[in-house]
């Protein structure tokens, strides 16, 4: 491994030098020849450049193009970013980036009304949207923020997300035929607008589970974003997917797309969705087995949704983080974690948060095989969630909490929470009573058969998360 | 009687793309960083106050929102036009310290610069700096990390070096 060659020191060598990793004599050598070699010199300052720059990317964790030079299949609407034409038609002038400021501000105080369209009859959000004039730029501003604004309620409304997006898509329909108006197209192209409705219903759709449609409306959006040469919407775009492709078992694309959407990200600074789009390349990283390199993302992003507030990613955070630890066999650890975040958590301001970070921790404990810690651990979960009235969340938590008594050897005490249970069930009519009626019988008797009990319990659970979809619209 | 709150855009538009100091400065660092003459630049800061209407949700840092969706640009036509073989006056040589005065800029710029030269090494020479510098491994344990003869790391190496300088200077 030459140090210096044909008379001149090689980069490699002048990295070597700078990162201090030199013996003294090859240190010697380069040191002498720098001092006399102008060449050399001029290398060096710029390999202490690219070696400082490098080192900053690391300390900000910062992401590097994937290393494995990984690429999704051709023909994949997300295999590559598109090229972005530099120099649109329209030239824009100071005046029209004055009335585009006016036009947005407009658009903005108009989101109100139209999220409260939203919330009324189907026909009220249709005749709204008819309203709106798609020449007036204002108009496009609205429906470009409208969307975001929507997205904020996806957890608890995903069937009013679903039609306003559904809603919007028609209404642009409606006026591609009619022709935009340049200035307006200018300031917002129709095809940004298109994206913004199938990025909104794309993401519903993961979030209900319905990966199909979930695909469909972000290839669009994907393709509508290309048009109008959104870079950090094709990003976000590219987030949502790779959260769809991990949960349709393909963790590796998902791992592709996201780093690539992180890279994005960083550069425009956007640090809180940054933290999101870690977790979701932890959660790509865990399916693929790399729950050491998923525990890394995890941890990091904690204290940033800490910072900004973000509980409800706070809490999604350290659950991931906690089940990846308990993959790794790091119980202690995951349990620090989780006492961590239950003291910073407010019971008051974010009671559901409690009860979820109580149930991640019941998790952890039950699959570490801690049986009797879980089941306390449930069953605090499930009254948090009683207390909230979050009914399917409850029953979820005592059915857990009811294997975890039985697998712990105190039969006595998970028949009694069965009975508790039953009567539940048959007051809201939440289950199959047939299902519970052989989960009694499965954990009765001399040898429970935990093995029909699981089985039952997620026949329950699958049944329970059903009626609660159904139930959220 | 109650003042008006300002949107956050139009606060950071008067702040960043209205204020004439802030103005000069941005062409200038097109001029002096790129090459970019005063003309396009002005067409280039309009372009950006589009751009942040469009995105004002997702803007965190307005300056540093501002200044990377103006280098993105800027770099854009650049490489277009370095396609197109019409490429502007180079910047004096000496310049470059004084093209961006705010240090956040300088940040930026350098980091983005680096990131945009990353995508031009190869994957290997991607997986060794990872090793290295990411994961705090020394380089005969980068090789072993991408399997490679440490008598091939140094070629890597070093013809990944060449590459960033260039794309750096």
């Amino acid at each position: 491994m030459p140090g210096v060659t044909e008379s001149h020191a090689t980069d490699f060598a002048l990295l070597r030098y700078t990162a201090g990793e030199l013996d003294e004599s090859e240190r010697e050598q380069i040191h002498r020849h720098v001092e006399s070699c102008e060449r050399c010199r001029v290398a060096l300052n710029e390999i202490r450049r690219v070696d400082r720059g490098l080192r900053e990317l690391a300390d900000a964790r910062l992401s590097l193009p994937d290393e494995k030079g990984l690429e999704l299949p051709p023909g994949d609407p997300f295999e590559k970013r598109p090229h972005f034409p530099v120099w649109r038609a329209e030239r824009v002038t100071p005046a029209v980036a004055d009335r585009a400021l006016a036009a947005s501000e407009r658009g903005n105080d108009g989101v109100g009304s139209l999220l409260a369209a939203a919330d009324g009859p189907p026909e009220e959000l249709a005749q709204h949207l008819g309203g709106l004039s798609l020449a007036d730029p204002a108009s496009r501003y609205l429906l470009l923020y409208a969307p975001e604004a929507m997205a904020c309620r996806l957890v608890d409304e995903p069937a009013n997300c679903l039609r306003f997006a559904e809603e919007m898509l028609a209404r642009l329909r409606s006026e591609s035929s009619s022709g935009p108006s340049s200035e307006a197209e200018t300031m917002v192209p129709l095809a940004m607008l298109a994206g913004q409705a199938h990025l909104l219903a794309g993401q519903t759709s993961n979030w209900t589970g319905e990966l199909e449609k979930g695909r469909q409306h972000l290839e669009a959006a994907y393709e509508s974003f290309s048009e109008s040469s959104d870079e950090v919407r094709l990003a976000l775009t590219e987030y949502h997917e790779s959260q769809r492709r991990s949960f349709a078992g393909k963790p590796a694309e998902g791992l592709l797309l996201i780093r690539r959407a992180v890279r994005t990200l960083e550069i425009y600074g956007i640090e809180d969705f940054v933290a999101r789009a870690r977790v979701a390349e932890g959660i790509a990283l865990s399916q693929l087995g790399r729950d050491e390199e998923a525990v890394a993302c995890f941890r990091a992003v904690a204290p940033v949704f800490e910072s900004h507030g973000l509980w409800k990613n706070y809490v999604s955070a350290v659950n991931s983080l906690g089940t990846s630890l308990g993959r790794l066999g790091r119980l202690a650890e995951a349990r620090r974690e989780y006492s961590r975040a239950l003291k910073k958590v407010s019971r008051e301001k974010y009671p559901a948060l409690l009860a979820f970070t109580r149930h991640g921790l019941a998790s952890l404990l039950f699959s570490a095989g801690r049986y009797a810690e879980a089941a306390k651990a449930f069953g605090q979960a499930g009254a948090l969630f009683q207390d909230l009235r979050q009914v399917g969340d409850a029953m979820l938590s005592w059915l857990y909490e009811i294997e975890s008594w039985a697998r712990s050897g105190d039969a006595a005490r998970a028949l009694h929470r069965l009975e508790i249970f039953r009567a539940e069930v048959d007051r809201r009519e939440a289950l199959d009573p047939f299902i519970v009626r052989q989960l009694g019988e499965a954990l009765s008797g001399r040898e429970p058969d935990f093995e029909k009990a699981a089985e039952l319990r997620r026949r329950a659970e699958e049944m329970l998360r059903e009626n609660l979809k159904a139930a959220s619209g | 009687m109650e003042l008006e709150t300002p949107s956050p855009a139009r606060s950071v538009v008067e702040a960043v793309l209205l204020d004439p100091n802030e103005r000069s400065k941005l062409i200038r660092y097109a001029r002096v960083r790129f090459g970019i003459d005063s003309d396009t630049a002005e067409d280039l800061l309009q372009e950006t106050a589009l751009d942040l209407l469009r995105q004002q949700s997702l803007v965190r840092s307005p300056k540093g929102f501002v200044f990377t969706v103006f280098r993105v640009r800027c770099s854009r036509l650049l490489r277009k036009n370095v396609a197109d073989r019409r490429v502007f006056a180079p910047a004096e040589p000496g310049t470059r310290q004084r093209a961006s005065e705010s240090s956040d800029s300088q940040a930026i710029d350098s980091r983005l610069a680096l990131q945009e030269a990353l995508e031009e090494v190869s994957a290997g020479c991607r997986k060794l700096l990872r090793a290295y510098y990411f994961e705090g491994r020394s380089l005969r344990e980068a090789a072993d990390v991408t399997a490679r003869a440490y008598s091939g790391v140094w070629r890597t190496i070093d013809r990944c070096l060449k590459k960033l300088r260039q794309c750096l200077a």
